[in-house]
């Protein structure tokens, strides 16, 4: 429970950038985002991002000194996180200020620099955990894992909101299931590595897989899959209930992957 | 050349009497739960033949220091003879050096909410005088030993129960019982 703002600000800041590179992406190739929905999602990201800056400070015990820790960016990976999120949070809103003003040439620059800045945020923000002092974290699979949170949450985010506003010209569905067929191919990694690791990771499977939690995990995220898998190639199904509902269901399974990742975390 | 500090933990002699952490701890008035030093039983087949050991153990002001690798504020510095020595005005209480450092050492303490552990008593050692562990054990069971000048007979850096020593390179060194040896107890 120690951990839940940590577990609150990956998952949210994660979703965040996936959903701003995928509206950036969709307005870019398709032009077909008007202003008023454009501005609508965008602002819904920052105000996402932000939140998950707020709940992280929850995390601090000097909350009020969190903007010390961009100091030791030269070799802390959590000083980098910290810097690169706070460089995305900022040129998100930049972006959004392009939407207001409607200056496409300028949202698509700051978009792409945005999208560069955003990964590298969740690179360092999935380097900080792969730690030797920690087996079940010390693995690549740390790595898929974060982005795949961003990659299945954040296409998911936007086209429900583009749904809603009967402006979806894009298959989410299509998007969706690949990256959850590389969810459930990680997920596989993960746990045959934890299994074939140290004491401390074994450990940490055995104690994931033994909570019910992971069954809830697991539960949303195969119920999730199908029913993306039926709306693949049935267009009625690609509205914004369903969409809507496929959201919450992954949502809820990404959250409690993520709290088991902090929950059970071994120290050697 | 520039000195390596560390401690010399001489399990032969330690009795498990706990002096040097409840000294320390009493010393810099930690928090109850906190502790900079421990002391813990080790498993009876340490060495071999079947014998009662204890191992004491703070910071290893390790050559490779995790926790100032993790920390975002630079709040851990190593000092030229060795010393990891942690700054806690500019620590902002994120617990990351805890999670980092292989042996668990920084520890949270809740009533300054920033972290602790130990600076093997650097402003001691300035003026001359012993780190409080190695004054108060009654059995002369921790030395201070720059590594650089002396390499002790029979010292290891490596005894079960500590975690791999590849990871930071910590600069402590324990003395075990010799096998099939009774230990002395004064
Ligand atoms: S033992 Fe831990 S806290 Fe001490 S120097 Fe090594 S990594 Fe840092
Ligand atoms: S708790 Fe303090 S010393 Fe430890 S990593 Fe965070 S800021 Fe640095």
């Amino acid at each position: 429970m120690h951990d839940l703002p940590l577990v609150i600000f990956t998952v949210l800041s994660q979703l965040a950038i996936g959903g701003f590179v995928t509206l950036w992406w969709f307005d870019r190739k398709n032009k077909t985002i008007t202003r008023s929905t454009g501005l609508i999602i965008s602002c819904s990201l920052v105000v996402l991002g932000g939140i998950a800056v707020l709940v992280s400070l929850f995390h601090l015990g000097q909350p009020f000194a969190a903007y010390r820790a961009i100091l030791n960016i030269k070799v802390s990976w959590l000083s980098r996180e910290v810097t690169f999120y706070g460089g995305f949070v900022g040129l998100s809103v930049l972006y959004t200020w392009f939407w207001l003003k409607d200056m496409p040439a300028r949202r698509s620059l700051i978009g792409g620099i945005a999208t560069i800045i955003g990964a590298i945020a969740i690179f360092s923000s999935a380097k900080i955990y792969m730690i030797p002092a920690i087996p079940a974290w010390n693995s690549v699979t740390t790595m898929f894992a974060f982005f795949l949170t961003s990659i299945i949450l954040g296409p998911l985010f936007v086209g429900l909101l583009l749904a809603f506003r009967g402006e979806l010209s894009v298959n989410i569905s299509r998007i969706s299931i690949f990256s959850l067929i590389a969810a459930a191919i990680v997920m596989i990694l993960y746990f045959s590595s934890l299994q074939s690791g140290l004491p401390q990771a074994v450990e940490a499977a055995r104690l994931t897989t033994h909570h019910f939690i992971f069954w809830i995990r697991l539960f949303t995220f195969v119920i999730a899959f199908a029913i993306l898998s039926l709306s693949i190639k049935n267009k009625a199904m690609c509205n914004a209930k369903i969409y809507s509902f496929v959201f919450v269901l992954l949502f809820i399974s990404e959250f409690l992957a993520r709290f088991q990742f902090y929950e059970t975390a071994n120290h050697l | 050349m520039a000195k390596k500090l560390g401690f010399l933990v001489n399990i032969e002699r330690c009795i498990g009497c706990h002096a040097c952490e409840i000294s320390c701890k009493s010393f810099y008035q930690l928090e109850p739960n906190m502790r900079r030093r421990r002391v813990q039983e080790l498993p009876e087949d340490v060495v071999g033949t079947p014998v009662r050991a204890f191992v004491s153990t703070a910071c290893n002001h390790c050559d490779d220091p995790a926790c100032k690798k993790a920390c975002p504020v630079g709040a851990y510095t190593k000092r030229e003879d060795g010393i990891v020595v942690h700054n806690q005005d500019l620590c902002i209480g994120c617990q990351m050096c805890g999670k980092a450092c292989p042996y668990s050492v920084p520890m949270f303490n809740p009533v300054k909410k920033k972290m602790d552990k130990c600076s093997m008593c650097y402003d001691r050692l300035d003026v001359g005088q012993l780190p409080i562990c190695v004054e108060k054990c009654p059995l002369e069971a921790i030395q201070i030993v720059d590594y650089n000048e002396v390499q002790p007979a029979n010292a290891v850096s490596e005894i079960p129960t500590f975690a791999d020593t590849s990871i930071t390179h910590p600069t402590t060194h324990f003395i075990l019982h010799k096998p099939g040896k009774q230990s002395r107890r004064f």
